[in-house]
């Protein structure tokens, strides 16, 4: 048999369901491969094994990995569609799906490429606001939400009793990002996260704002968007300036 | 042919976030530290921040798990870049990665599985092993794997499928003396007739590690101390191997740093016996 076809076999053997029986040694290499995978899981998924409790959490990593073959070379990028699949499993609860989005992003973040914090001296340098657009910090993700999935996720991580679920009329946005080698994350209100939403999909800082104020034209933002810029800065949310003139 | 590589004897450990802590707030009375390569190549955050200070103070070696010399398609172009790049902040001891194949047609089993030892994995593994000392302009070493099947195509035994791709490539080799006992005891051959066939002096680092039990199998679990049987095997084959790299290898059930210098010092007095005068 040719070596591709060869192993072609191996490791159909080691993605069937059930356990081939022809041999010790290959039911050896069927159980490391799930094994190996769960195991990657479940290091990663850490609140998400907490809030759904051994046995839930287990069967769910066996299903996912029965239905989602590695296909990158990095154990550590595996389980990514995790919380989408979560999702589709429980469609009326949601705080699960976004704790196992709120894990993986915490986990990609933090291999992210670093960045350091912008000095806000570097705003009074600008000298044409209509063009500057912020670089945002390299380890960003960002989700809409509509559970208090960041209050579960502290909590658990703390070992302690989370407070009960709650489920928001209005979606709010959970950013997650990386500062001296730490990841963290906070929730944004809708209009504040509008704008990051904009600023991250290369908007430039005028339009962004313009965009947002005319969708609200009962409210004054500019005071409002002033201190969101003010600790976007202090939180290492934005870490660059781009002034370069663009015509995307 | 790639350059000839230096001997390096040391005595390490492998580097594992468990132990982060204690290897930065002291030095640690161990000549080097071995890396997965995988896990620093990443674009950033803690990990990199602790080998850079790590390499500071000791030599280090990489050591992959994905390389996937044995199978057809070999190593893709995103993972050498990774690893060329790694290799290039690292500037290690030397690279290595395993005789196996991890994956085929675009899945990954993540896991070192076994090449049936014929002609045409030879021509597939060395032109691999060509391919990325090339692109690294260094040698690799390669490890001898665990396995738990043979193949009824096998024409070459392992120890002399190791020997002709150093011949035909002038790679070095990673001598795992735990997977040499537990794919001796799981395919039934004398795990001296392994190391008497090997190249020793293509051998440039050595590992000690421990193993499980299935059913009738040994399993290379590298979650357990290093077993008798190892140590009484190293311990035949040490004198053979002044020239190379020693270290302690445990990736799960991780004990206190102190449980593996403790386990060091077992491998430094075997490595080093006493002479009497």
């Amino acid at each position: 048999m040719r070596l591709a076809d060869t192993q072609l076999d191996f490791l159909g053997q080691i993605l069937a369901t059930p356990a081939p029986t022809v041999s010790e040694g290959m039911r050896v290499y069927h159980h490391a491969y799930r094994a190996r995978l769960a195991g990657a899981m479940a290091e990663t998924y850490a609140q998400v094994w907490a809030w759904l409790g051994d046995e839930t959490f287990n069967s769910e990593v066996r299903a996912y990995v029965e239905q989602h073959p590695s296909s990158q070379w990095s154990l550590d990028d595996y389980g990514q569609d995790f919380a989408g699949f979560l999702a589709q499993r429980f469609p009326d609860d949601p705080e699960i799906a976004e704790l196992a989005w709120l894990d993986s992003a915490l986990r990609q973040a933090f291999a992210a490429k670093d960045a350091d914090l912008l000095d806000g001296a570097a705003l009074t340098q600008v000298s044409d606001w209509e063009t500057v657009r912020f670089v945002l910090n390299p380890a960003l993700h960002h989700r809409a939400i509509r559970s208090n999935a960041p209050a579960l996720w502290r909590a658990l991580s703390k070992n302690e009793t989370p407070p009960e679920v709650l489920y928001f009329e209005e979606t709010s946005g959970l950013c997650v990002w990386k500062t001296a080698l730490a990841s963290r994350f906070r929730t944004l209100e809708a209009d504040e996260y509008a704008l990051i939403c904009a600023l991250a999909a290369g908007q430039g800082f005028a339009a962004a704002c313009e965009t947002l104020m005319r969708d609200a034209p009962d409210r004054d933002l500019t005071a409002q968007i002033g201190a969101w810029l003010g600790q976007w800065l202090a939180e290492g949310l934005i870490t660059g300036l781009d002034t370069t003139e663009t015509t995307a | 042919m790639p350059p000839s590589l230096a001997p390096f004897s040391g005595l390490g450990l492998g580097l594992r976030p468990p132990h982060y802590e204690a290897i930065l707030a002291a030095p640690q009375p161990v000549d080097f530290f071995e890396i997965i390569s995988e896990n620093f190549m990443i674009d950033g955050g803690r990990p990199l921040h602790v080998l850079d200070r790590v390499r500071a103070d000791y030599p280090v070696a990489m050591h992959g798990v994905s390389m996937s010399l044995g199978s057809p398609d070999g190593p893709g172009p995103d993972y050498l870049r990774r690893l060329h790049a790694l290799m290039t902040r690292v500037d290690p001891l030397w690279v290595s990665d395993h005789l196996c194949w991890t994956g085929v047609n675009g899945h990954n089993s993540h896991d070192l599985l076994p090449l049936p030892l014929n002609e045409e994995a030879m021509a597939t593994v060395c032109r691999h092993i060509d391919r990325v000392q090339t692109f690294l302009q260094r040698p690799l070493l390669i490890e001898n794997p665990s396995t738990y099947v043979t193949f009824a195509e096998d024409t070459y035994t392992e120890w002399g499928f190791l020997t002709e791709l150093c011949r035909r490539t002038g790679c070095y080799l990673l001598l795992d003396i735990n997977n040499v006992f537990v794919s001796a005891h799981n395919h039934g051959f004398s795990a001296q007739t392994y190391l008497n066939g090997l190249p020793l002096e293509r051998v440039r680092q050595v590992h000690l590690a421990g193993h499980s039990e299935g059913e009738t199998l040994l399993i290379d679990t590298h979650d357990a101390p290093v077993p008798d049987g190892v140590w009484a095997l190293w311990a035949e084959v040490a004198p053979r191997l002044s020239h190379a790299a020693v270290m302690i290898e445990r990736d799960d059930e991780i004990p206190p740093l102190p449980e593996l210098l403790s386990e060091l010092d077992t491998a430094r007095r075997l490595t080093s016996p006493v002479v009497y005068v």
